[in-house]
């Protein structure tokens, strides 16, 4: 393949730190430049899904140290997916944050804030596209470290110890990553993930290796907030400004999930016993988090709060689909992945613009904002019916997927589908109402022309959930691509 | 109906006048929500569109009964998500009969409004919106109609329970926002716990969920699965009103009169009797049912006696209501009850009775709220209890209104008298005949009792009301006579129905 196409593998990252470094010299232009190096970020992922489809695969080896020894970069199937989730799911939240960040962040943090912003996609985008232990852990750092700042800059007084919840709980799920990948080193010499999968499948499966997989794993999974590490989730989405919080629903989550799927199934799957095992243990876990997070989605009053458990109780039903490792499960996963993100991002702006004059969001008191605002209402509404994963959209035929998959396969994916599409109903019932039929307008909203870039975004998620919904056959056509991708070593 | 191949060009545009068949109603929705609300264009305009909707499925009819069965695959996903259409003849009288009522709605829509909005009673808020729902819950309802497999079916079913909530908290007011939810949950409830479970099961068990003839479960199921089934089917679907899933109805009351004439005497109960007919005709199968309940009758006749219990205690319920709009509801949820009870005997007989009680009903029913909604907007009245001597404000729409209260009661030669008919003679071989016999009389003298009554009240009871001159709108008038003339000349239409539904 050409040297462009080998070049820009790494353009994203590199382009979006870089910018980030400079863009508190530009503090009039801040917005512009970070939307314009998120759109770049944007096309650059929509190339890289053609040239994976024509190539297979394509890496890049930082300063050309050969592959097992020097820093990969790849773009495969998965991850050029993930990718273009997290840059493609930023877009609208960037238009929103013109009008979002003048209105919760001060204006001399501002350029700050939106270089947190780009070096927290970077540190996401590396993630997902290194190939390499170590160098997926200084990422996964960036992203963290990024993210806990991102949450600090939230207005009220909470948003301080909430990140530092969150920096507690993120720290120790690093460092227990940390630790397994340590042991890992020491037991394969190598930390390249293709190199340490083909070294593995030669060692004894020891007790040491067993734990150096649940360190592995743990970690990443407490940085999502599996129960009963769970607290954190609903502070720091409900203090973080909006942005942020949309930006977490389509970006940090994720990519763990994706370190989980890349882990599962590309490094860790060495013989079908510890495979098991893994897939149990993921599947007990997931199951009693979506109980627990919708359970406690039911009785949260909060809107963002509630929100947040039922990302959680979203992330884990995806994580059970993904431990059943059936071909149809990881279609269903992925496109409820999909179409979660920016559903929930979706919700997040929205809450942002209705919490504008009041700090916190009962649901009993949420504004009937339909007079003042109708397009970006049916919006909402498309996104809290699609989140509850009720027909016609994308979520509901992703859980449908499931359901079939899960018949022929595991009962408790039944009850876990089902559950969670009921717990998904009632809290969404509760809201709908609310919006679409307080006679009185809204007195939350801010009656100026500027708010139509807030209210763009929103109607942009709203109007990509539709588009998923119509344009179903190509999601799941790439989904049934991922699976075949993932699949490829699996004796099943 | 004869298969004659068709050449690609005849194909393709059948196949694009089965998508503008479900596309239309959407259009119209477009249209009513973007067109300002008072202009003429727009009230002339909606009219329009359900004509040329209405016309487009009697060509559908035409070329069905010429060509054959056609089809549309809408979109298919993967091995597990096909979401497509297909005509087959009980679809296509079902959709026959909602794009000529979506037209008469239409109609007398506009006068409801025009009387509402000069102020004779109070205005509701955001009714000027309500064009839009309707065409979306008309276009949900035509997806049912011809929908290919069970779960385009089911996506259908759940878009018109999405698309219909709206319409019933409309008004924004406290009861209605309550009413709204309780509708939503009941039905939602149902059918994801009782109606979905049941399509995945059969998914499974069959391999695949389009509608054949002939039924697709045939032999696969054990007698306690296949009872198990059709038991999640027939409660799921809530639509029915059956009992004890019956509360939505009344409480679905709250909207305003064109909603509850289209939607809950038409589209939304009558969408529920169409998908147990079709699940029973296309996916169990008549005579596989036919042959397991002749060996164990215990459970058909559990359905039976729901039926017959539904339909009594409906009645019941109807003698004591106080509002017009609910008595009808009740009277409502009773009828369903009938063409349910023909459904539950398990035969072809059966089931073509059902159906045109269920057309026949909807004629009549949608007369009656028509009526209701007339002397609601004109003179303020929904209480029985006010309806004393109306008869002489409103000549014509009180004639109407009696004559179509005693069809649902079952006076010969009136079309109710037909179909309920139909259903006893379809009973015939019914080891339970005499609960069955019992109910249908004891339902018929029962609902004759609030019917003659409310027939006695607004022609001979003596009232204190003065006799100010009510506005009547023409176009309300008319299409109340119109339709009631089409009520009277259905039983002509019997042997036709009878030879063209019979498989």
């Amino acid at each position: 393949m050409n040297l462009l196409v080998e070049n820009i593998i790494p353009s994203q990252v590199i382009l979006l730190l870089f910018v980030a470094a400079l863009l508190p010299l530009f503090s009039k232009r801040g917005w512009l430049i970070s939307f314009i190096t998120v759109y770049l970020c944007a096309f650059v992922s929509c190339l890289m899904i053609f040239v994976v489809k024509k190539y297979g695969y394509v890496n890049y080896v930082f300063g050309k140290f050969s592959v097992p020894y020097g820093i990969e970069f790849r773009f495969d199937p998965l991850s050029s997916a993930f990718v273009a989730l997290v840059t493609i799911g930023a877009l609208p939240i960037m238009i929103y944050s013109l009008l979002g960040t003048k209105l919760e962040i001060e204006k001399k943090k501002r350029p700050l804030f939106y270089s947190l912003l780009l070096m927290h996609i970077a540190g996401n985008l590396g993630v997902i596209i290194a190939h390499d232990l170590f160098t997926i852990y200084v990422f996964i750092e960036i992203a963290s470290i990024t993210a806990y700042g991102l949450v600090a800059a939230g207005k009220s007084k909470q948003a301080t110890f909430n990140a530092y919840n969150y920096l507690i709980v993120g720290t120790i799920g690093a460092s227990f990553y940390l630790l397994g990948i340590g042991i890992i080193y020491a037991l394969t010499g190598t930390l390249n993930m293709a190199d340490v999968a083909k070294v593995l499948t030669t060692l004894p499966p020891t007790n040491l290796l067993g734990i150096s997989y649940i360190c592995v794993l743990l970690g990443i999974l407490l940085k999502i907030g599996i129960f009963p590490f769970h607290g954190w989730v609903p502070g720091v989405l409900y203090s973080a400004p909006s942005t942020v919080s949309a930006l977490f629903s389509v970006a940090s989550s994720n990519v763990m999930i994706y370190l989980v799927i890349r882990l599962f199934f590309d490094v860790f799957n060495t013989d079908i016993t510890s495979f098991a095992t893994i897939q149990k243990l993921l599947m007990i876990m997931a199951f009693i988090t979506v109980m627990a997070g919708g359970i406690l989605a039911l009785i949260e009053r909060e809107f963002r709060k509630m929100l947040g458990y039922s990302s959680l109780m979203n992330y884990s039903l995806v994580i059970f689909a993904i431990a059943v490792a059936s071909k149809a499960a990881i279609i269903a996963a992925f496109v409820m992945l999909f179409a979660h993100a920016i559903a929930k991002s979706g919700l997040f702006m929205s809450a942002g613009l209705m919490s504008l004059r009041r700090p916190s969001l009962i649901i009993e008191e949420m504004p009937g904002t339909f007079a003042k605002a109708p397009w970006t209402t049916t919006a909402f509404v498309i996104n809290i019916i699609a989140l509850s994963g009720i027909p016609p959209f994308i979520n509901f035929l992703g859980k449908w997927q499931l359901l079939v998959a899960s018949i022929k396969q595991d009962k408790a994916l039944i009850i876990v589908a089902i559950t969670s599409t009921l717990f998904g109903l009632l809290y969404g019932l509760k809201i709908i109402d609310k919006v679409l039929f307080k006679p009185e307008p809204a007195s939350g909203l801010v009656a100026n022309s500027s708010q139509a870039l807030m209210e763009l975004g929103i109607i942009i998620t709203g109007l990509m959930i539709l588009a998923m919904t119509i344009f179903g056959g190509f999601f799941f056509a790439q989904a049934e691509m991922i699976a075949n991708f993932l699949l490829r070593t699996l004796p099943r | 109906m004869s298969g004659i191949d068709l050449n690609f060009l005849t194909q393709s545009s059948l196949d694009f006048m089965l998508l503008f068949t479900i596309a239309a109603p959407l259009v119209c929705g477009i249209f009513a929500l973007v067109s300002s609300d008072t202009s003429r264009i727009r009230n002339y305009g909606i009219i329009a569109l359900s004509l040329l909707h209405l016309i487009n499925v009697f060509i559908i009819k035409y070329f069905y009964d010429n060509y054959g069965t056609f089809s549309y695959q809408f979109v298919k996903l993967g091995n597990v998500v096909e979401f497509s259409f297909a005509t087959e003849q009980y679809g296509i009288i079902f959709a026959i009969m909602v794009s000529i009522l979506w037209v008469a709605t239409n109609i007398y829509s506009l006068g409801y409004i025009q009387l509402e909005q000069s102020g004779n009673v109070n205005k509701d808020t955001h009714i000027l919106k309500f064009n839009f729902f309707l065409s979306m819950a008309i276009a949900a309802t035509i997806g049912i109609a011809f929908s290919a497999n069970l779960l385009t079916m089911y996506i259908c079913y759940e878009l018109l329970t999405l698309v219909t909530y709206p319409l019933v908290n409309i008004s924004g007011s406290e009861h209605a926002i309550k009413a709204g939810r309780k509708y939503l949950l009941v039905l939602i409830l149902t059918s994801l716990f009782l109606f979905l479970p049941a399509i995945l099961y059969i998914n499974n068990v069959a391999g695949e969920l389009n509608f054949t003839e002939g039924g697709i479960l045939v032999d696969k199921l054990t007698s306690p699965e296949l009872f198990i089934l059709l038991g999640m089917v027939i409660f799921g679907v809530a639509k029915t009103a059956i009992f004890p899933f019956h509360s939505w109805l009344p409480a679905a009351m709250v909207a305003p009169v064109p909603v509850s004439a289209l939607l809950h005497a038409v589209a939304v109960v009558k969408s529920g009797v169409f998908v147990i007919i079709k699940i029973i005709l296309y996916i169990f199968g008549v005579d596989y049912l036919q042959k397991v309940s002749s060996e164990y009758s215990f459970t058909q006749n559990i359905f039976i006696l729901t039926c017959c219990f539904t339909i009594l205690y409906a009645s019941v319920k109807s003698i004591y209501q106080t509002k017009i709009k609910q008595m009808l509801a009740f009277s409502t949820i009773s009828q369903l009850g009938f063409s349910m009870l023909a459904i539950s005997f398990f035969t072809y007989g059966g089931i073509v009775a059902s159906f045109i009680h269920m057309v026949f009903h909807a004629f009549a029913k949608i007369v009656l709220f028509f009526c209701a909604g007339l002397i609601y907007t004109s003179a303020g009245i929904s209480d029985i209890e006010d309806t004393k001597s109306i008869a002489r404000y409103f000549p014509s729409a009180m004639l109407c209104f009696s004559i179509c209260a005693l069809s649902l009661v079952g006076i010969p030669p009136l079309a109710g008298f037909f179909s309920k008919f139909l259903i006893l003679s379809s009973s015939a071989s019914n080891p339970i005949l005499w609960v069955v016999i019992t109910t249908i009389l004891l339902s018929t003298a029962l609902t004759a009792t609030y019917f003659v009554r409310f027939i006695y009240n607004i022609y001979f009871n003596p009232s204190e009301l003065e006799t100010a001159p009510f506005k009547v709108p023409a176009t309300m008038q008319y299409i109340i006579v119109a339709t009631t003339i089409f009520l009277l000349m259905l039983p002509l239409l019997i042997d036709y129905l009878v030879g063209y539904l019979t498989l």
